[in-house]
C-alpha cells in the first residue's frame, strides 16, 4: 500500500504494534513476573510454613481431604515442591455440582492453614490472559493481542532489517528517537526467537477457542459419543452404593520407589470415580525433567484394589508432540533457577521493547506537532495511555504489594481488596496525565514507582517478623524477591532520572527535536 | 470504482483525496482480519478432512489447527502488501474459493 514493501510492512508493523501496544505491554509485565509465581505466593503467604517430602504431603493431604470431603467422586491435589510451599486441592462437591471446592493445605497436618488470604503470584498468572474481564472475553483479548503481536514481529523484522547488520551499535547520547529505536532493535533483535515463540505458542495454547473449526468438523466421530457414554455411566455410579477405596499408603510407597523422595518426584494426584468399582488414582511427577507438557510421567492405580494399572500411554502423534512442546516452552515448568532467570530477562527485554516501541510513535511525531504548533487528539491520547501503562501499571502493581501487607490479615475479602486495590491505583494513574503535562506525569509516576518499590522492605520489616526471619534462614526465594523489587525500583529510578535530563536538554537545545532523516524515520 | 483511484498516491504533494484513501485503508483491515481469519478458517477445514485418516483424531486436530495461525499472519501481511485494496481482496478470496470447492468436494 506503501511506494516499496518495505513501507508498507513499516507502516503495519507501526499500526498493530501501536493498536494493542498496551494490552501487549500489561501482558508482557504480569507474564514475566508469572515465571516466579511460586516465589511471589510465597512471599504473598508468607506464613505457609514447609515440612517433610512431597510424598508426606500426599499422605496428609489425603487425610485432610477424606475429613474434608468424604463424598466427593473428584480430587485434585497439587503438592508443594522447591518453590512451592503449600498442598493445594480441589474437590468436586459429592452432589456432582459443577463448582469445584478448593483449600490450601498444610504440607504437615493436611488442615487448611490460616495464611492470610490472597492471590499471590495467581493473579499474575491469570491476569496474563485474562486480563480481568468476564469469561471469554479476557482469552479472547490476549488472543487477539497475541495475533497482533505475530504479526507485528514479522513486519517489525522486515522494516528493522537494515538494523541487523549493525544491532550493536547503540548511540547514547543521540537525539532521543535514535537512541530509543537502537534500544527497540537491540531488545527485538536479542530476543526475537523468544518473542516468536511466545507469541505463536500462547496462539497454540487457546486455540481450541480461536479456531475450532476442525474439533467441529470432525467432532461426531465415534471416539467422542463413546467417551460421552463412558461419563455419563460414571455419573449414574456415582449415584449409588459406595465403594470403599483402597488405603493410600501402599500406592505412596510404590511412586516413592520408582521415583524417589526428592525433587523430581510426585507433583499432582488426581482421583477419578471416587467411591464407584470405576476409582483411578493417577500420580503426576513434577515436570522439570520434561519440556512438554503431555510427556510427564504418571502412575495410575485401581482405586478400589489399589493395584497398578497398566501403562496404556498410546504412542501419541507427531502434532501432539508439537502441540506439547509448544504449550510445555510456553509455561516453562521445566526451567531450573538459571533458565528461569533467563526467561524472566528475556520477558523484561520484550516489555522494553513493548514500552520503546510505543514511545517512540509519540517521539517521532512530536516535531510535527511542534511545527504546527498544537497537539492533535490521537498523539494526546498515545502519550497518555504510554504513561498510564509503562509507568502506571508498575505503580498499581507495586500498591498490590503494599495492600498485600497492610490491609488486615483476618479480612474475609482481602483477596478481592487487594485486586481492587491494584485496580483503583491504575485507574488513578490513568487519570493523573490528564491533569498533569506529560513530561511531568512521566516523571512523577516513575518516581512513585520506584519510591513505592524501594520502600517495599521497609512495609514488610514493620508491618510482621517475616523478613527478619527469612534474613535469620538466608531464605532465597524470599530475599530474591525483595532483590528484584529493589533493583525494579532502582530501574524506574533511573528511567525517571534520565527523563528529567532528556527534558531540560530539549527546552535548553531546541535543534534536538528536528525531525529526524528520512532513513531513520522510515524504519519506525 | 476505478482500481487505480483507491491505490495511494505516490505524490505526497498532491492532494490525495483523503476519503477515498481512508476507504481503501479500512478495506485493507477488513480484508486482513475478517478476510485473513477466513482463510486461515477455510486451511483448518480443509486440512483436518485431508488428515482425517492419517493418526488419532485429537492428534489430526493438533495438526491441521496449529498452522492456521500462520496462515493468518501470512494473510494479514499480504493485505497490506499487495498494490491496491481491490488485489488484497482478491488475492485473499481466490484461495477462499478454492478452499471452499475443496471442503465441499472432500465433505461429499
Amino acid at each position: 500500500m506503501k511506494k516499496t514493501f518495505r513501507l508498507s510492512m513499516t507502516w503495519l508493523h507501526t499500526w498493530t504494534g501501536l493498536l494493542l501496544g498496551w494490552v501487549l505491554f500489561a501482558i508482557f509485565v504480569t507474564g514475566t513476573a508469572t515465571y516466579f509465581k511460586a516465589e511471589i505466593t510465597r512471599w504473598m503467604q508468607p506464613e505457609l510454613r514447609r515440612g517433610g517430602t512431597p510424598l508426606d504431603a500426599a499422605a496428609s493431604a489425603w487425610k485432610g481431604l477424606e475429613a474434608r470431603a468424604p463424598q466427593s467422586t473428584r480430587w485434585f491435589i497439587t503438592l508443594p515442591d522447591d518453590r512451592v510451599t503449600a498442598t493445594t486441592a480441589f474437590w468436586q462437591p459429592g452432589d456432582g455440582g459443577k463448582r469445584f471446592s478448593n483449600a490450601t493445605l498444610d504440607p504437615l497436618t493436611g488442615d487448611e492453614v490460616k495464611a492470610r488470604e490472597t492471590r499471590g503470584g495467581e493473579f499474575f498468572y491469570r491476569f496474563h490472559f485474562q486480563l480481568q474481564l468476564p469469561h471469554p472475553w479476557g482469552r479472547y483479548l490476549a488472543g487477539v493481542a497475541a495475533m497482533f503481536m505475530l504479526v507485528a514481529l514479522i513486519t517489525g523484522v522486515i522494516a528493522h532489517r537494515p538494523f541487523f547488520k549493525e544491532f550493536f551499535t547503540f548511540r547514547p547520547e543521540r537525539p532521543p528517537l535514535r537512541s530509543f529505536l537502537d534500544f527497540h532493535n537491540v531488545s527485538g533483535v536479542l530476543a526475537l526467537p523468544f518473542y516468536f515463540l511466545i507469541s505463536y505458542s500462547a496462539l497454540v495454547i487457546f486455540m481450541a477457542m480461536y479456531m475450532p473449526w476442525a474439533r467441529q468438523v470432525l467432532s461426531d466421530s465415534p471416539a467422542n459419543v463413546a467417551r460421552n457414554e463412558a461419563k455419563a455411566n460414571a455419573a449414574k455410579a456415582a449415584d449409588k452404593n459406595w465403594v470403599t477405596p483402597a488405603p493410600v499408603g501402599p500406592m505412596l510407597d510404590e511412586v516413592a520407589r520408582r521415583w524417589g523422595l526428592e525433587h523430581p518426584t510426585l507433583k499432582r494426584i488426581e482421583v477419578t470415580g471416587r467411591g464407584t468399582e470405576n476409582m483411578t488414582v493417577t500420580f503426576t511427577r513434577a515436570e522439570s525433567s520434561h519440556i512438554s507438557i503431555t510427556a510427564r510421567e504418571q502412575l495410575r492405580f485401581d482405586g478400589v484394589s489399589g493395584a497398578l494399572l497398566s501403562d496404556e500411554n498410546a504412542t501419541a502423534g507427531a502434532a501432539t508432540a508439537v502441540h506439547g512442546a509448544l504449550y510445555g516452552l510456553h509455561l516453562a515448568r521445566f526451567a531450573g533457577p538459571v533458565l528461569r532467570w533467563m526467561l524472566f530477562a528475556m520477558g523484561l527485554m520484550g516489555c522494553a521493547l513493548i514500552a520503546t516501541g510505543l514511545v517512540m510513535w509519540t517521539i517521532k511525531r512530536r516535531p510535527k506537532y511542534a511545527k504546527a504548533g498544537r497537539r492533535g487528539f490521537g498523539q494526546g491520547l498515545v502519550e497518555r495511555l504510554n504513561i498510564a501503562t509503562i509507568a502506571g501499571l508498575p505503580v498499581a502493581i507495586a500498591a498490590l504489594f503494599w495492600a498485600n501487607r497492610l490491609l488486615p490479615v483476618e479480612g474475609e475479602t482481602r483477596s478481592d481488596d487487594e485486586v481492587r486495590v491494584f485496580l483503583v491505583v491504575w485507574a488513578v494513574m490513568l487519570v493523573h496525565p490528564l491533569v498533569r503535562s506529560v513530561a511531568r506525569a512521566w516523571r512523577e509516576q516513575l518516581w512513585a514507582g520506584a519510591l513505592l518499590y524501594g520502600a517495599l522492605p521497609i512495609v514488610d520489616a514493620a508491618s510482621g517478623p517475616f523478613l527478619g526471619e527469612a534474613l535469620r534462614r538466608g531464605d532465597a526465594s524470599y530475599l530474591g524477591f525483595h532483590a528484584t523489587m529493589l533493583f525494579t525500583s532502582a530501574a524506574l529510578g533511573v528511567a525517571a532520572k534520565k527523563l528529567g535530563r532528556r527534558m531540560q536538554i530539549a527546552t535548553h537545545a531546541q535543534p534536538r527535536m528536528t525531525p529526524v532523516s528520512a532513513e531513520g524515520g522510515a524504519s519506525v | 470504482m476505478n482500481t487505480s483511484a483507491v491505490a495511494v498516491s505516490t505524490k505526497s504533494s498532491a492532494r490525495p483525496r483523503p476519503a477515498r484513501q481512508r476507504l481503501a485503508v479500512l478495506s485493507r483491515i477488513v480484508a486482513a482480519i475478517a478476510g485473513g481469519y477466513a482463510l486461515s478458517a477455510g486451511a483448518n477445514l480443509v486440512l483436518a478432512l485431508l488428515l482425517k485418516n492419517s493418526g488419532s483424531r485429537e492428534d489430526v486436530i493438533l495438526l491441521a489447527t496449529m498452522p492456521s495461525f500462520l496462515v493468518w499472519a501470512g494473510a494479514v501481511l499480504w493485505a497490506f502488501a499487495a498494490r491496491t485494496a481491490w488485489r488484497a481482496w482478491a488475492g485473499l478470496l481466490a484461495p477462499m474459493l478454492l478452499l471452499a470447492f475443496a471442503i465441499a468436494w472432500l465433505r461429499s
